[in-house]
């Protein structure tokens, strides 16, 4: 009896008191405030490149003005183009094809001799809302080039983003959202693309996601 | 790493390796899973054990608050780290508090601090769009292994090194707390200690996981794998292991079926962990009958 009573242990068991946890729960709280002070003190991209337009891009994006420059030629020309398909896609309903946008002389899709880097054959599918401008290199070695075009669903409450590099509002009042795109490996997948950047596309701006210039205030 | 990335997809280009595997977004997102399932999977009993699963979905959804904050500070909207471990260790801190010394229920307390949470995030998100181009926020709500880097694979490693250290010094304290506190309280724990521990271990894991998962849905992760196994373990060692390997088939199965089928990584993982959760209990069902 008395060996078995020796084997017992006698263990208090009591909560902390309140207002010393709670010292130990602000003490904490105050570590980890310092902790964020000090790594926003201390990170580079907080800091330095404050307002850096590239800051806030995605690992599969890039400015255009961080590319070769016959990339930024063909970016250029893209944009020009864009707009050209867009005004006809306001007035007819339909996106242009390619020999139409070609035959009226519009860059990158007409033939132009003085061009470097070689041609491209560029060609227009669609599916859904969806809308691709392909351009695949003729000449081995250049990238190829693509323009994403993502109409609104039917029926689809009106977008509510302001209009910017990726945000076009047609005159018929329709929000599209557009994207320009490269890929150095000119191979790619049959159909129409709808989610380049999982097949090895880079997503081209001229001013970033988030640096485009404000709407002007409503007259 | 970009020679790494190179002999990768030189091997997925001569056939050795699946095809996708040429891109290096998806061995980094491999990379990411075979570090994560472990995390997660051994979090995931004790979640579960210590029935902290509404815990995990307020933690989750207070990370929208702190990418908000970070990018309200000018971190950048591909890491906004500091905002995010900020403001979730805050959180913990004070639910762990609030919870402990409170007299309404712990889900209903829980339930405050996710609505606050959520609603303060929610405000300052649609506050940020004015800035931010709003698709740039989706992949903060539903992860996206596309915006991961090697910097985010970097910092899940070495979160996941800690959390493992720290899991397996207190182990078995968090699990005899977790049956039965007044037992582990005579065998020398703190259980205040070991709550607060244990909800901050939670909240690095969680935290790490955002890129891929998502805010959104990251409960899911540290909260069906155990679920899955428990229907099938039988005792602590495979209920432990069968979480880990959940977790890593549902990570890899919806990481395939994110690339296939290019929906959000965040909502493929949790399909996948879901189909095997209902897949184990039929397995349960059938095994139960037959022992009858």
């Amino acid at each position: 009896m008395t060996t078995a009573a020796a084997t017992f242990r006698r263990v208090e068991v009591r909560p902390p008191s309140a207002r010393i946890e709670l010292g130990h729960v602000v003490r904490s709280g105050m570590v980890v405030l310092i902790g964020v002070w000090l790594f926003l003190a201390t990170d580079s991209t907080a800091l330095r490149d404050a307002g850096s337009a590239t800051k806030h891009l995605l690992p599969f994006q890039a400015l255009i003005r961080d590319r070769p420059p016959l990339e930024q030629r063909m970016f250029r020309e893209l944009q020009e183009g864009l707009l050209e398909a867009e005004s006809v896609r306001a007035s007819t309903g339909t996106w242009p094809a390619t020999a139409a946008l070609a035959s009226e002389g519009i860059p990158p899709f007409a033939i132009d001799p003085t061009r470097k880097g070689g041609r491209y054959d560029w060609s227009l599918t669609s599916h859904g809302a969806f809308v691709n401008y392909l351009g695949l290199p003729e000449q081995p070695g250049s990238p190829a080039w693509l323009v994403l075009v993502q109409e609104p669903e039917p029926g689809a409450p009106p977008d509510p983003a302001r209009e910017d590099e990726e945000h076009h509002r047609l005159l018929t009042g329709d929000m599209l959202h557009v994207s320009t795109w490269v890929r150095a490996d000119p191979r790619v997948t049959s159909g129409t693309i709808r989610a380049p950047q999982a097949e090895g596309w880079t997503q081209l701006y001229a001013v970033g996601p988030s640096l485009s210039p404000p709407p002007p205030p409503p007259k | 790493m970009t020679a790494f990335y190179a002999w990768i997809g030189g091997l997925a280009q001569r056939g050795v390796l699946p095809s996708d595997f040429q891109y290096p977004f998806l061995v980094r997102g491999f990379l990411c899973v075979l570090v994560l399932a472990p995390i997660l999977g051994g979090v995931s009993h004790l979640v579960v054990t210590r029935r902290m699963a509404f815990f995990s979905a307020a933690l989750g959804q207070a990370a929208i608050t702190g990418v908000a904050l970070g990018l309200l500070l000018g971190e950048p909207l591909n890491a906004p780290y500091g905002g995010m471990f900020g403001f979730c260790l805050l959180s913990t801190l004070g639910m762990v508090y609030v919870k402990r010394h409170a007299t309404l229920p712990p889900d209903t307390l829980i339930g405050v601090f996710h609505a606050l949470t959520l609603g303060l995030g929610l405000c300052l998100l649609v506050a940020l769009t004015r800035q931010f181009n709003v698709h740039q926020v989706e992949s903060v709500l539903f992860g996206s292994l596309l915006t991961v880097t090697d910097g985010d694979l970097a910092l899940l490693l070495a979160v996941g090194i800690l959390v493992a250290v720290l899991l397996i010094r207190e182990y078995n304290h968090l699990l005899l707390d977790s049956l039965s506190p007044p037992l582990a309280s005579v065998a020398g724990a703190e259980p205040a200690y070991l709550e607060y521990f244990f909800a901050l271990l939670l909240t690095l894991s969680i935290v790490v996981s955002l890129k891929i998962i998502g805010a959104l849905l990251v409960e899911a992760l540290v909260v069906v794998p155990a679920a899955a196994a428990r229907n099938v373990a039988r005792g602590t060692r495979s209920y432990l292991i069968g979480s880990v390997v959940v977790a890593f088939l549902a990570g890899a199965g919806g990481l395939g079926v994110s690339t296939r089928f290019l929906v959000p990584t965040g909502g493929a993982v949790v399909l996948a962990v879901s189909a095997i959760f209902f897949l184990t209990l039929a397995v349960r069902s059938l095994t139960r009958r037959n022992a009858v």
